[in-house]
């Protein structure tokens, strides 16, 4: 079973203790997380693996000056805390100094996010998932279709404390279920997911019926030449797009002369002014714990309005050297909706490519930040508006910048494709390399 | 401590007339079958509940992953890390389905609740299976198994290690343009025991370590990096001091203040020269991954994909030029993925997959083999810690060294217009494992058989097929390296597994070149 939040502060209290008794003047941090976690997983229309995981990660850090170590378990009986504390001090005694180390937060005002657990994904059993399976297999089975699917359930709570004064902890909950969907032929693929936090809005049969409608619409792709195209990408695709762009907005890096923010800057608006991408813990479509890992409350953070760079992701340190303050530590975001309906981001297209999903994207050039990676699940020809043919997949080797300033439409409809804590349209863009064809379906 | 004797777990599991694999020779140094009481109450625990639930297979593993990682950033440390997971797994199968369970607290009470719990789940799930999985039979192994040890990484004090590092990011930052540099060091111990209702009792201990380090040149506006080309390895500590790791530093940082002068490429298709520490990396996603008999059929398909290497071109598909072969081994000294059994309990061996350039064989486990009428495990099982369910994990896949022992002196004198790409880069391979694209560290030009001048931002991009059969030669074994992935990702929820890759210095003739800044070529 799962710690309590009560089982859970008192566990910390008890790494804090036996640190100072061993310690006094070491400064100490405690994450504590005990969860649930629990999946099944599904190919060929049948279940493959399933599992169900009940335990606890235990992390240390103790700062003694400017030496430092840290350590971490899973074991969180009595005995096994005080000699990870033990092991602890001595590797940070062992440690040689460390300029960059801050403090330990003390005490933060922390207000709780109701959105972040719901009690009925607390409540599935190994019934409840397999029922969930049950109606995610039904669509291919009754369509002919191959299915492949993963299901996951997690439920546990998240604690920080400190030396000096630090404690929060606060429960969450999350669900995801995605489901790909192959056509006998080999030729049609498609994928349905859904991400969140909560029950609600959950329905394991549509999200395959999803997969199964694309991977039908995909089948017997046409052969269509590498180049450069406008695109229109579905939420999936956009929000690969906009986590590679936020992972690359760093301030420290950026000062130091090495990164696409060295030459843009913030105040600059280098993107189309139909670009504003922001982070928000209590926005219901992207529900956060209300703090990060080192237990700082977050707040609504803007990185990019209207197009213009807001912030870049600054650590403790790097804000106190250079006399600024912290930004960041989300782990989602929102890329704002736009004001096209989604069926119409289509119009005005003479020739152009709309992109189901993007897969095994990796930095190509730092200075340009340009991503290489495939289409997958579903990639169709649009002629004169209309999507006329599935097409075969491509490579693109992409400037990520280049294709946020050249965006001139996003839907209206926002969607948690790639995870609970960010949502993000539809995305229409141009000139966008797909620069090989792959033969992968 | 008190050891348990083969003949006592035979008889706990009634299968005292099962054949026994004999250790293997070599292993003198392995510690036997030492284990805590509490740890045999706890395989009993799994095993007995197990069959009175009328599971037809359990296995049980005890499993400790210990890591320490420490680093440092240009002239002080940057972390001293330590981290050690330790618990049971339980693995059923009832009524044809499998059932999993994990707990973090190893005692006899606890793991007879796991055990129940997987039996739970498999008893949920089993209507949801077609037709019941079925297991390849395996020999019943009582046995111990550990990297060859001198000096325990472990056990070298991290202030030592940290000052070795700090020597290193030094070096590095000898330049005359801004340098950053960063160096750390990663040290992780496997240590398990294995038990099964068909009779194997198996322990192991792997001791891997991965050392790396890099360095950034700013200049003008412009910045270039460079890694170090070694890799990981399972290894004591004397590998360490033996291999290049602190002598490299000088070369690399020169290479750094090369890189940041040189030209760019000139897209075009060009014969590649590729270094051990460049292929390995093309091997694994074009060669490794495409075997796994579990993606070829579809089990990855929601995550990583599937494969074109599908079964029905097994001893058809000319994957490669006839000069290559390319096997699969699980004994490879060094290896990240060598044992002595798999986490089936299936015993670890070699075999092709691609011989003289015909596709020729799959990586399987137990509840695979069937599937394309195997008779037995290739021995591929692998759960990264006691809360993961084992399923099927690429081995050390690696390419045959050619007949004549060539160097990469000697491709380069064979070439007339080619580049010589040494270290890894960016990397990125499409969903059926067709298309892929790489870059590297280092590239050189050259003509006429010899290296003319140094060049950037270099990548190749081809097509898996198209790639092998353009291999037109092969280094020998003087020069063959192993590079490694200390943390492949496969799977669902994804688990990571430690993997090598052996090669000498190859040529591919005509590939694909593209510049990777001026977008022109890519």
């Amino acid at each position: 079973m799962p710690l309590s939040e009560k089982q859970l502060g008192q566990a910390m209290q008890k790494v804090l203790a036996a640190a100072k008794k061993l310690e006094p003047k070491a400064e100490v941090f405690v994450g504590l997380e005990s969860a649930k976690r629990a999946h099944v997983r599904y190919s060929r229309n049948e279940v493959t693996t399933t599992g169900e995981i009940d335990e606890a990660g235990l992390t240390v850090s103790v700062r003694l000056g400017l030496k430092a170590a840290t350590s971490s378990s899973n074991q969180t009986d009595d005995a096994s805390m005080a000699a990870l504390v033990e092991r602890t001090v001595r590797l940070a005694k062992l440690a040689p100094e460390d300029p960059e180390l801050m403090p330990v937060l003390g005490p933060q005002v922390v207000k709780r996010n109701e959105l972040a657990f719901d009690a009925k994904v607390d409540a599935l059993d190994a019934k409840g998932r397999a029922a969930i399976v049950k109606d995610a297999i039904a669509p291919g089975r009754e369509r002919a279709l191959g299915t492949a699917g993963f299901l996951f359930q997690w439920s546990g709570l998240v604690g920080k404390a400190s030396s000096a004064g630090l404690l929060q902890t606060h429960p969450a909950t999350g669900l995801q279920l995605s489901v790909t969907a192959r056509t006998p032929s080999g030729t049609g693929s498609g994928r349905g997911q859904f991400y969140g936090r909560r029950l609600t809005g959950f329905d394991a049969g549509q999200v395959a019926k999803n997969a199964c409608e694309t991977a039908k619409r995909s089948e017997n792709p046409r052969k269509l030449d590498a180049g450069r195209y406008t695109v229109v990408l579905e939420p999936a695709a956009t929000a690969l797009l906009a986590e590679s762009l936020l992972s690359a907005m760093d301030q420290r890096s950026a000062d130091e002369g090495r990164s696409f923010f060295s030459k843009v800057k913030v105040g600059e608006a280098p993107f189309s002014p139909l670009v504003s991408i922001r982070s928000d813990p209590r926005n219901a479509r992207t529900p956060m714990l209300p703090f990060d890992g080192e237990g700082r409350p977050l707040e609504v953070q803007p990185w990019i309005t209207a197009g213009k760079i807001e912030a870049l992701a600054m650590s403790r340190f790097w804000a106190q050297k250079t006399k600024r303050a912290p930004v960041g530590g989300h782990g989602g975001f929102e890329l704002a909706a736009g004001s096209t309906p989604r069926a119409k981001l289509l119009e005005g297209i003479k020739r152009g490519v709309l992109i189901s999903r993007f897969w095994y994207t990796n930095w190509v050039d730092g200075q340009t930040l340009l991503l290489t990676g495939l289409t997958r699940d579903g990639t169709f020809l649009v002629e004169d508006g209309q999507v006329v043919a599935p097409v075969n997949n491509f490579r693109f080797n992409q400037s990520v910048a280049d294709a946020f300033t050249k965006c001139d439409a996003l839907s209206t409809e926002l969607e948690a494709a790639n995870d609970a804590e960010t949502v993000t349209p539809a995305m229409r863009t141009h000139e966008f390399l797909l620069a090989s064809v792959s033969e992968a379906v | 401590m008190s050891s348990l004797s083969r003949r006592d777990f035979l008889a706990s599991t009634g299968l005292a007339t099962a054949s026994i694999i004999a250790s293997r020779s070599g292993l003198a140094e392995a510690r036997g079958l030492v284990l805590e009481p509490v740890l045999l109450a706890v395989i009993d625990a799994a095993l007995s509940t197990a069959r009175a639930s009328k599971a037809t297979y359990a296995d049980v593993r005890i499993h400790r992953r210990r890591e320490e990682n420490v680093s440092v950033r240009d002239d002080h440390a940057a972390g001293t890390a330590d981290s050690e997971r330790y618990g049971v797994g339980v693995r059923v199968l009832k009524d044809g389905a499998w059932g999993f369970a994990s707990t973090s607290r190893v005692d006899a009470n606890e793991v007879k609740q796991v055990t129940l719990r997987a039996v739970a789940i498999a008893v949920a799930n089993a209507p949801l299976r077609q037709k019941p999985i079925e297991l390849a039979p395996a020999a019943a192994s009582v046995d111990v198994w550990q990297t060859p040890m001198q000096k325990d990484p472990f056990k070298i004090p991290v202030a030592d290690k940290l000052e070795l590092l700090l020597g290193i990011s030094n070096t590095l930052r000898k330049q005359k343009v801004t340098a950053f540099a960063e160096a750390s060091l990663s040290t992780r111990l496997e240590w398990k025991v294995f038990a099964s209702t068909d009779g194997t009792l198996v322990e192991q201990a792997i001791t891997r370590i991965g050392p790396a380090y890099s360095v950034t040149l700013v200049n003008d506006g412009d910045f270039v990096s460079r890694g170090w080309d070694g890799q990981g390895r399972q290894a004591d500590w004397e590998w360490l001091a033996e291999s290049r790791f602190v002598e490299d530093a000088e070369q690399v940082a020169e290479d750094a203040r090369v890189k940041l002068a040189a030209p760019p490429v000139e897209p075009g298709r060009r014969d590649l020269i590729l270094s051990p520490e460049n292929l390995w990396l093309t091997i694994h996603e074009s060669v490794g991954h495409p075997t796994e008999l579990d993606r070829a059929l579809g089990d990855e398909a929601n995550f990583a994909g599937t494969s074109f290497a599908t079964p029905d071109k097994l001893k058809t598909l000319q994957y490669a030029s006839p000069i290559v072969t390319l096997y699969a081994d699980k004994t490879t000294p060094g290896g990240l993925a060598t044992c002595g059994y798999d986490d089936d309990g299936v015993r670890t061996g070699r075999w092709n997959l691609v011989e003289k350039g015909k596709f020729v064989g799959y990586q399987t486990t137990r509840d695979q083999a069937a599937w394309i009428g195997e008779k037995e495990s290739r021995g591929c099982s692998y759960a990264q810690d006691h809360s993961s369910v084992p399923f099927q994990r690429m081995p050390n896949v690696s390419l045959q060294p050619g007949d004549k022992d060539l160097g990469v002196n000697d491709l380069i004198a064979a070439t007339d217009d080619g580049i010589y790409v040494q270290g890894d880069g960016s990397w990125s391979i499409d969903h059926q494992r067709y298309n892929f694209q790489f870059t590297g560290q280092m590239f050189f030009e050259v003509k006429k058989g010899k290296i003319t001048r140094a060049l950037r931002d270099v990548g190749y991009q081809s097509n898996t097929l198209e790639f092998w059969n353009a291999c037109d030669l092969i280094g020998g074994p003087k020069e063959f390296r192993l590079g490694a992935a200390f943390d492949d990702g496969k799977g669902e929820p994804m688990q990571s597994n430690p993997v090598s890759h052996g090669c000498p210095p190859t040529r591919f003739k005509k590939i694909s070149v593209i510049n990777t800044r001026t977008k022109k070529g890519a």
